[in-house]
């Protein structure tokens, strides 16, 4: 619960007092940094998926419960599927949470109460993508620490986006560069345009693309990842 | 130098008698010293020198000679300022050898603290307990008991000591001690003595119960240097090795885990503390090694008190505990440094240390080696190598060989008892399993619900309870009733476990060759013999209504909860 | 401090140090959020150095102060689980057997603590240098500011020992990470106290860690202000937190948790049994070991 809602929300809760400066930055698409800053933390929220999936695999594979498990005729990718039924529910909870508590602070969505659903699916195919990523972590490692590991590199990685300000403020070259380079930066963007532009095609295909890609290779990397380490057993 | 005697009350008082040879005491005129009352017998008793003091015989006298107030049986040694009285004439022992100050050495700047005849027969000097003061010389064998019958130095009121105690000998220009099988143990310089004879130094201090006797062998007088200041530890006498306790109690909450036990563990011995899971063994363990302060007793270890003197009982003693604690991410050389810098272990010697630490408990192979790599044996090696890094007295074993394969276990067992034999270590091992208290331990205690329940021997405990029972299985169409008669004669006949005849041998019947040929010279055929001997189990079942193994509750961890 | 309890303090602290010589990785791991954050603010948000309102010299400048200091945290956030680590697995009581003064142990931690955070404080320093940082601050100055970026590692490392001692267990990480993590946050952290809206502005103004942060930046800046307030609190924290953590020490000598007797009837055998247990009814001294025993202790007055 602490890294998945309790983290985010007060990281969210921080921002939206120390921020308030940069709303004055010139070109700010936004008074309210709150409204601002919410689309990164639903993300931030969403990354923690990469935890919820990769250590409950890691943890069966340490304790060699999935061993039982595949000794009945459930197949290797139902498994793996079935772990991100747990971290769709966890991630649906999370943006659920993270909008109420937005909306009663004054966040103001833009595209409506549409917005709103297209906020939660959006979030949901980035907990399940980033959910994949866990376990794949965990089938091709087996540990749970390491799985952690990669949480933490993701969380750094969310820090190096425009989580904080738009690619078009950045004022540090080298910053904007990374900014611009990291996919997370268009997981981010894909939710604030919700929230301050509207209905942003061009926002929204870039950032369900990348989770879907995200969703689709580490998937495929999982399955064969368990199947060489089911046939190693 | 010769000891003398002078009259301090009655006739001629101030004469001074200089006892170099036999002197007769008496009333009649031969006497060497007449003393002329009426109480007095005319051959009275005789004062000859013995030692480095005066021995005193009463012949046979009508009223007695009187030492101290209590009266001479035979013989009684006397030391300087001893008091006589024979009749209504008192005589005080009086020495002739010179004050330390009145001897002067040549080389400028040499003091002399102290001077002392070292006699020339070796002898037994009592500095404590009844015959405190007392020299005796050991010119033939001397037995020290509380038997007046045997016991050729009596040492009377002190339960410790035993009837036939120990032996003292003159052996070449030394002696030796050897301990009769005494209950309490008999004592050089600490160490627990064995059964067989030992022999002694000069200067060696034996404690036989309260007496601590200071053995004096001949050798060149020495001007002794001023005495260096006594190190911060407790002196010998007080028990150095051992472990009391009385009324020990730890309370969690309104659960009582540990119930006021007593026990004491003597020097040198290895003492099992058995019990079942959640008996409070390790709780009791945890209380004496001071991670658990007591709610209530006492309890000293090597004379300190674990509640108050903390810090010296764990300069004094080593712990393995049940889990060995140790860190995943160090091999076996970077816990040995720990565990030294902890221990206080002075830098010079830490290096050879280790080594010899590491290579004692066969870890050199893997010692450069991470410990998270180590099997369960190897982490339980390391873990006594660390608990040793000090040379404790008292070394704390909670169920070392829990969870071990049986070789690691044997190999723990005998550098247990190397330490014991070689190092006079005093040992403290809790444990669940009945083979190993069987083996290792000179006596069991049995902990359960927090109380002890019996303590003594491991033999002792087992023929207690019961002796062994023989069960014999007649072969097919052979006689019972005549294969019963057979076994009568080894013991009384018992109920059989299986289909069978059992006899209960007697006392000093141990063996199956007695019955087997007893049997066989009767013509008499057996498809099968079993010998049931009692166990520990057996013993503690009888005394708790449940078995020890598989039995009790819980475990000490919930015991503490 | 005696010869014993330094040897205690040093091998408690050289042991962790090995550990990180062995484990580099983990040299840094302290320093992934700080560095993190440093680059995200200082990469993202220097515009906000140029609003109207914001008075310092320089944002990035402005960032490293909080990034400073939440590395030292951090560092004392790890010491802070890794004795709860101890503590739990039983290494703790390996310490425990061994040490004639167990707060020689605590010493060692805090000795580590130091040492690994003036290696963060270098690393740190270093990266914001590489950056080109200015540093407007003279040498008394940031040596200053690095006074209180340690003090404030001892403070939370002492707040992290009372937490790791009393629970000893592993599961008083999380409490240990969010209690000291959150309270650096309710300062001034991206922008100036009087910048600051909403709940945060209170929050920060009445917080203790304000006036050290608000005076490491002071000095960065070549501006020294209400330096001795700061340097009282950072004092004040440290001294009420090593009472906190000697008593935590005191707790752990104390074995497990033992809960409050209930009951009157509870009450009075938890009082009984602390005052005797051979007094107490069922622990009778028997046998004649114990009446030896009590013999000696008779002798022995």
């Amino acid at each position: 619960m602490i890294p998945s809602i309790i983290f985010p929300l007060f990281m969210l809760a921080i921002l939206a007092c120390a921020g308030a400066q940069a709303t004055k930055v010139p070109g700010f698409p936004t008074k309210s940094y709150i409204t601002f800053v919410i689309g990164s933390t639903l993300i931030q929220g969403a990354v923690n998926g990469t935890t919820v999936a990769g250590q409950l695999l890691a943890g069966d594979l340490e304790t060699g419960f999935v061993n039982r498990i595949l000794l009945t005729p459930v197949r290797q990718w139902v498994l793996l599927f079935a772990q991100l039924a747990g971290v769709a529910m966890v991630g649906l909870i999370g943006s659920i949470v993270f909008i109420g508590v937005g909306l009663i602070f004054g966040v103001h969505v833009k595209a409506g109460a549409g917005g709103v659903l297209a906020l939660i699916g959006v979030t949901l195919l980035v907990v399940i993508a980033f959910g994949a990523i866990g376990l794949l972590g965990a089938a091709l490692t087996g540990s749970a620490a390491q799985v952690q590991a990669l949480f933490a590199l993701f969380l750094g990685l969310l820090f190096m986006s425009s989580m904080l300000m738009p690619r078009n403020l950045i004022t540090q070259d080298w910053f904007k560069t990374i900014a611009t380079y990291n996919p997370l930066s268009y997981l981010v963007e894909a939710n604030r345009s919700l929230l301050i532009s509207g209905w942003d095609a061009q926002a929204l295909a870039l950032g369900c693309g990348f989770a879907i890609l995200f969703f689709v290779v580490a998937m495929t990397g999982a399955v064969f990842a368990m199947r060489r380490r089911m046939e190693r057993i | 130098m010769s000891n003398s005697v002078a009259i301090v009350s009655g006739a001629e008082v101030g004469r001074e008698f200089t006892v170099g040879e036999v002197l007769l005491v008496g009333r009649g005129p031969d006497a060497d010293v007449v003393i002329s009352e009426s109480d007095v017998s005319a051959r009275h008793a005789e004062l000859s020198p013995n030692g480095d003091g005066i021995a005193i015989v009463d012949l046979g006298s009508t009223n007695g000679t009187f030492v101290n107030g209590e009266r001479v049986v035979k013989t009684r040694q006397l030391g300087v300022g001893d008091r006589i009285q024979i009749g209504g004439t008192v005589l005080e022992v009086r020495s002739n050898t010179p004050a330390a100050s009145d001897v002067k050495l040549g080389p400028p700047g040499l003091e002399v603290t102290r001077v002392r005849q070292i006699p020339t027969v070796p002898t037994l000097r009592f500095d404590s307990g009844p015959l405190a003061g007392t020299t005796v010389p050991v010119g033939s064998q001397v037995v020290v008991g509380r038997d007046p019958a045997t016991a050729d130095v009596l040492l009377e009121g002190d339960t410790d000591v035993s009837r036939r105690h120990a032996v003292f000998s003159p052996a070449g220009e030394g002696m030796t001690v050897q301990d009769l099988g005494s209950t309490n143990g008999t004592f050089v310089n600490g160490r627990r003595i064995p059964a067989y004879a030992v022999a002694l130094a000069n200067g060696n201090q034996v404690q036989i119960g309260d007496s601590v006797i200071e053995v004096m062998i001949s050798a060149p007088l020495v001007v002794a240097p001023p005495a260096a200041p006594a190190p911060a530890q407790a002196p010998p006498s007080q028990a150095p090795n051992s472990i009391e306790v009385i009324g020990l109690v730890k309370q969690f909450g309104t659960h009582r885990a540990v119930d006021g036990i007593n026990l004491h563990v003597d020097p040198a011995e290895i003492y099992g503390f058995l019990g079942p899971n959640g008996a409070g063994k390790s709780t009791t363990v945890h209380m004496l090694t001071t991670l658990l302060p007591p709610s209530g007793g006492t309890a000293r270890i090597a004379g300190f008190d674990v509640a108050k003197q903390g810090a010296r009982v764990r300069a004094t003693i080593g712990v393995a505990l049940q889990a060995a604690a140790l860190d995943a991410q160090l091999n076996s050389w970077e816990h040995m440094d720990l565990q030294m810098s902890l221990q206080g272990v002075p830098k010079s010697e830490r290096s050879k240390r280790k080594t010899e630490l590491i290579e004692r408990v066969g870890l050199t192979y893997a010692a450069d080696r991470r410990v998270g790599g180590y099997s369960g044996g190897m982490k339980r090696r390391l873990d006594l190598a660390l608990a040793l890094v000090h040379r404790p007295r008292v070394l704390f074993l909670d169920e070392p060989t829990t969870g071990l394969d049986p070789q690691s276990r044997t190999a723990l067992w005998e550098e247990v008892a190397r330490l014991v034999k070689e190092e006079g270590m005093t040992v403290f091992l809790t444990t669940q399993y009945l083979e190993e208290a069987d083996v290792l331990a000179d006596r069991v205690g049995i902990i359960d619900k927090g109380e002890i329940v019996a303590e003594d021997t491991p033999a002792r405990l087992k023929a207690e309870i019961g002796r062994p029972t023989l069960e014999v299985d007649p072969a097919e169409g052979e006689d019972w009733s005549a294969v019963g008669s057979v076994l009568e004669r080894f013991g009384e006949l018992a109920s059989a476990q299986h289909q069978g005849v059992a006899v209960r041998l007697r006392p000093g019947v141990e063996g199956l060759a007695d019955v087997i040929r007893a049997l066989d010279a009767a013509g008499l055929r057996v498809a099968n013999v079993e010998l049931h001997t009692p166990t520990l189990d057996d013993v503690f079942l009888i005394k708790t209504g449940h078995s020890l193994e598989g039995g009790g509750g819980g475990s000490d961890a919930n015991a503490e909860a | 401090m005696s010869a014993r309890s330094l040897a205690v303090t040093m091998g408690v602290s050289r042991r962790s140090a090995v550990k990180i010589i062995k484990n580099p990785v983990m040299a840094l791991a302290p320093l992934s959020v700080p560095l993190f954050m440093f680059a995200a603010f200082a990469g993202a948000m220097t515009a906000v150095g140029k609003t109207p309102g914001f008075n310092y010299y320089n944002y990035t400048a402005f960032i490293f102060v909080f990034v400073l200091y939440q590395a030292m945290v951090f560092v004392a956030i790890f010491t802070g689980i890794e004795m709860a680590g101890d503590f739990g697995q039983g290494f703790g009581d390996r310490m425990m057997l061994a040490a004639p003064q167990r707060l020689s142990i605590l010493g060692g931690y805090l000795l580590f603590t130091l040492g690994r955070g003036l290696l963060s404080i270098a690393i740190v320093w270093g990266i914001a240098l590489l950056t080109g940082m200015p540093v407007r601050g003279d040498a008394l100055e940031i040596v200053g500011l690095i006074v209180l970026a340690l003090m404030l590692g001892i403070a939370t490392t002492l707040w992290a020992a009372g937490i790791a001692l009393r629970a000893r267990s592993i599961t008083a990480a999380a409490l240990i990470f969010m209690s000291s993590f959150v309270v650096l946050f309710l300062t001034p952290d991206f922008v100036p106290r009087h910048l600051l809206t909403g709940w945060l502005k209170t929050a920060a103004s009445i917080n203790p860690l304000t006036p050290a942060v608000e005076a490491g930046r002071n000095f960065l800046a070549h501006k020294p202000a209400h330096v001795a307030l700061a340097f009282g609190l950072m004092a004040g924290l440290v001294a009420v937190f090593t009472l906190w953590a000697i008593r935590g020490m005191k707790t752990a000598e104390q074995g497990p948790k033992t809960p409050r007797a209930r009951g009157p009837r509870a009450r009075r055998e938890a009082k009984a049994a602390a005052a005797g247990g051979h007094e107490a009814g069922a622990g009778r001294a028997r046998g004649p070991a114990a009446r030896r025993a009590r013999a000696r202790a008779r002798a022995r007055g």
